[in-house]
């Protein structure tokens, strides 16, 4: 519709986001990011920002009261690596790659060491805990999933999956598995052996990311067809389930190009969530209300990850290729950075829950 | 038969719908508007009660909240002011009217004209009075039997898919070049194998009256063009013919688009290919598809629903595989240090 009101015109009233305090992580990886990952201990004052990257390195930065990052730590990896997780208290950060290993490393002393093998990549690594014990779980291309209590080198347990695993989230009890072929699994991590439950992704196309809720009630959805679905874990909260869309272009003539959704991450306070997709751009949605709270303008490049820090004060996304568009995307002066964006306190909050009169 | 909507509103139909001062959409019926208004634009934002009207929710403001409103939610730039009172159609200044009015008529004409760019038929209502918009085809049993036996003939010489050339010039005559009441047989070019035959179905289409009476020759054309005008008879040949041809066209042209864009790890795509969809694009035959596709073992998945197009479409493998696959990431070995 081009009119006196360009389409663009009409959406820019309030939702529409701005990008101006966004600040450029220094000294970034050399490669595309692949993940993000805030220490979430609150005690601790301090931000630190690891990323992953297909640089085969995960860097550790201490984020500063001005935004700009400090290097802090690396861990270094035989291939590049896929996903990076904190340990609880902050002290530890655990990455996984295509060298199939997962690596600890303890920030205090700076020691780093193996803790897994699979016979395949690691898509996911993701650290949680069982009865105070710390353990983590990775995910592979090798169709399984292994706990490791970090004691042994032997696996603490193993799950056998239908498919290759894409993604994975850890919320308290709730581990949520998404594999190639659209399979979503659900372990509840009081009864790690077996799969709580095992559902068909809603979504009809490849499933890109998995996150849990911040009250592990349910998870969020997205695939490469710029959807996103609300999935309640037990079945009393089915009614609550649903799918949007999301990280399309305006349609031009008749044809609207379609982006995958690269990263979902719940704010740690409110609840609300972002989404960010290969288009670019990345929102804030209000499950409940089924609301976009804000939307941002394209950020120069697809965005590869994203994660809140502990308060939720600071959303990070990593812009960089993702290889949505083959190998003849990949430019070499694609942009490859990570943005700090601070959240303004009414980005991201829930609207408050109106009765209609 | 009444006449057929064929999901384009008129223009008048656009013109009475309702609609918004405040974000110019336009609503089905008055109510709707309303309530749109309500909840959009006249809801208070600390209690969620809707009003009827910017000035009803500033005195609420006033009053309940102890608050003053500047603007009117969720409207467009130039059109937050509270100092026109609105309630549905009511209060819209003429000239904004005017304006919209206009805009409406303009987007009418040109999403018509794109229509009619992509679909080429003809505008509504002008078909009768450019010469014959619809051909009837007709075949006796006899020469369909003939061009079954030079089909296979065809086939069985050629082989696999058909040169698509000899088809365009004919294929699109219809509305152009060709002489009016043209002798029938000739006017439909045979389709080549593999396309629907669609010319001996559709005169089953016809409504009776209209089609030839079975084997005999064929009678003068009715006397469609003398009563002119819009009374273009239902079923006629043009629509069906080119709305499909154009939806073929678009498809191609997106999936050309998308296998030399996207075809990344699949192996390269061959010249001849895309100037052979191209091609086919051109005369508006489906091209043998599944082969290609096949080929390609499913990867490029087809998105069914026209009109999206997925960035990344592969269905079966993560970019993070596919990245994983270079040869500048592949893992080799325990040996390797990076």
């Amino acid at each position: 519709m081009a009119g006196l009101f360009g389409s663009a015109a009409a959406a820019t009233s309030n939702t529409l986001g701005d990008l101006k305090q966004d600040v450029e992580l220094g000294s970034p990886p050399e490669d595309s990011i692949t993940a993000l990952a805030f220490n979430p201990n609150p005690t601790d004052p301090k931000d630190f920002l690891a990323v992953a990257s297909w640089d085969k390195k995960v860097r550790i930065y201490e984020i500063m009261s001005n935004g700009q990052g400090q290097g802090k730590a690396q861990i270094e990896h035989a291939g590049p690596v896929f996903s990076v997780d904190f340990f609880k208290d902050g002290q530890k950060v655990i990455s996984a790659g295509a060298d199939k290993q997962a690596k600890v490393l303890d920030l205090a002393t700076g020691q780093t060491a193996q803790v897994a093998q699979h016979d395949q990549p690691i898509r996911c690594v993701r650290y949680f805990e069982v009865n105070g014990t710390p353990m983590a779980v990775t995910g592979s291309w090798d169709k399984t999933v292994k706990y490791w209590d970090f004691r042994s080198s032997a696996p603490a347990g193993v799950l056998e999956c239908q498919e290759r695993v894409y993604t994975m989230d850890v919320r308290d009890n709730l581990l949520v598995i998404g594999t190639a072929d659209r399979y979503i699994n659900v372990v509840n991590l009081k009864d790690p052996a077996k799969f709580y439950k095992t559902i068909q992704s809603p979504l009809k196309w490849q499933t890109r990311v998995v996150s849990c809720f911040t009250d592990s009630q349910g998870f969020a959805i997205g695939s490469i067809e710029g959807r996103c679905a609300i999935q309640y874990v037990e079945e009393k909260d089915a009614s609550s389930n649903f799918s949007f869309k999301c990280h399309r272009d305006p349609p031009q003539g008749n044809v609207t190009n379609v982006y995958a959704v690269n990263g979902i991450s719940f704010h740690p306070q409110h609840g609300t969530f972002s989404t960010a997709g290969s288009d670019g751009t990345f929102h804030f949605w209000d499950k409940d209300a089924k609301h976009r709270l804000k939307g941002y303008p394209n950020v120069g490049g697809s965005i590869t990850a994203t994660t809140f820090n502990k308060t939720g004060s600071i959303f990070a996304y990593a812009i960089s290729y993702d290889w949505s568009k083959g190998y003849q995307g990949n430019t070499a002066n694609y942009p490859n950075k990570v943005m700090l964006h601070p959240v303004q306190p009414d980005e991201c909050k829930p609207r408050p829950s109106v009765k209609k009169r | 038969m009444g006449k057929k909507k064929r999901g384009h509103p008129d223009v008048e139909d656009l013109l009475g719908r309702p609609w918004c001062y405040y974000c110019e959409r336009d609503f089905e019926d008055l109510k709707l508007l309303i309530s749109h208004q309500k909840a959009k634009h006249f809801k208070c934002d600390r209690c969620g009660k809707r009003l009827n009207t910017a000035g009803g929710l500033s005195v609420h403001m006033n009053q309940v909240h102890k608050e003053n409103l500047t603007s009117v939610e969720n409207a467009l730039p130039n059109r937050q002011g509270l100092d026109i009172e609105i309630f549905g159609m009511e209060g819209v200044p003429e000239e904004i009217i005017q304006q919209h009015n206009q805009r409406i008529i303009q987007n009418f004409y040109t999403a018509q004209a794109e229509r009619q760019a992509a679909t080429g038929n003809p505008p509504r209502g002008l078909s009768g009075d450019q010469g014959p918009t619809k051909k009837i085809k007709y075949e006796s049993p006899e020469e369909l039997k003939k061009r079954l036996a030079e089909h296979r003939a065809r086939v069985k010489a050629g082989g696999g898919i058909p040169a698509p050339a000899a088809a365009p010039v004919d294929g699109l005559s219809p509305a152009q070049g060709n002489p009016p009441f043209p002798p029938p047989q000739q006017a439909f070019p045979y389709p080549p194998p593999g396309v629907p035959a669609y010319p001996p179905a559709a005169t089953g289409t016809y409504p009776p009256s209209v089609s030839p009476p079975p084997g005999g020759s064929f009678p003068p054309l009715p006397a469609r063009p003398t009563v002119g005008g819009p009374t273009q008879p239902p079923g006629g040949a043009p629509p069906y013919f080119y709305n499909g041809a154009a939806a073929t066209a678009d498809e191609l042209v997106a999936n050309a688009a998308r296998q030399g864009g996207g075809g990344g790890g699949g192996g390269g795509v061959r010249g001849d290919d895309i100037d052979q969809l191209i091609r086919m694009a051109e005369a508006g035959i489906k091209p043998a598809r599944t082969g290609e596709e096949a080929r390609e073992g499913g990867v490029q998945a087809e998105k069914k629903k026209k009109g999206s197009r997925m960035v990344y479409a592969d269905t079966e493998v993560s970019p993070e595989e596919r990245m994983a696959g270079l040869a500048r990431y592949r893992w080799v070995g325990e040996g390797v240090v990076a």
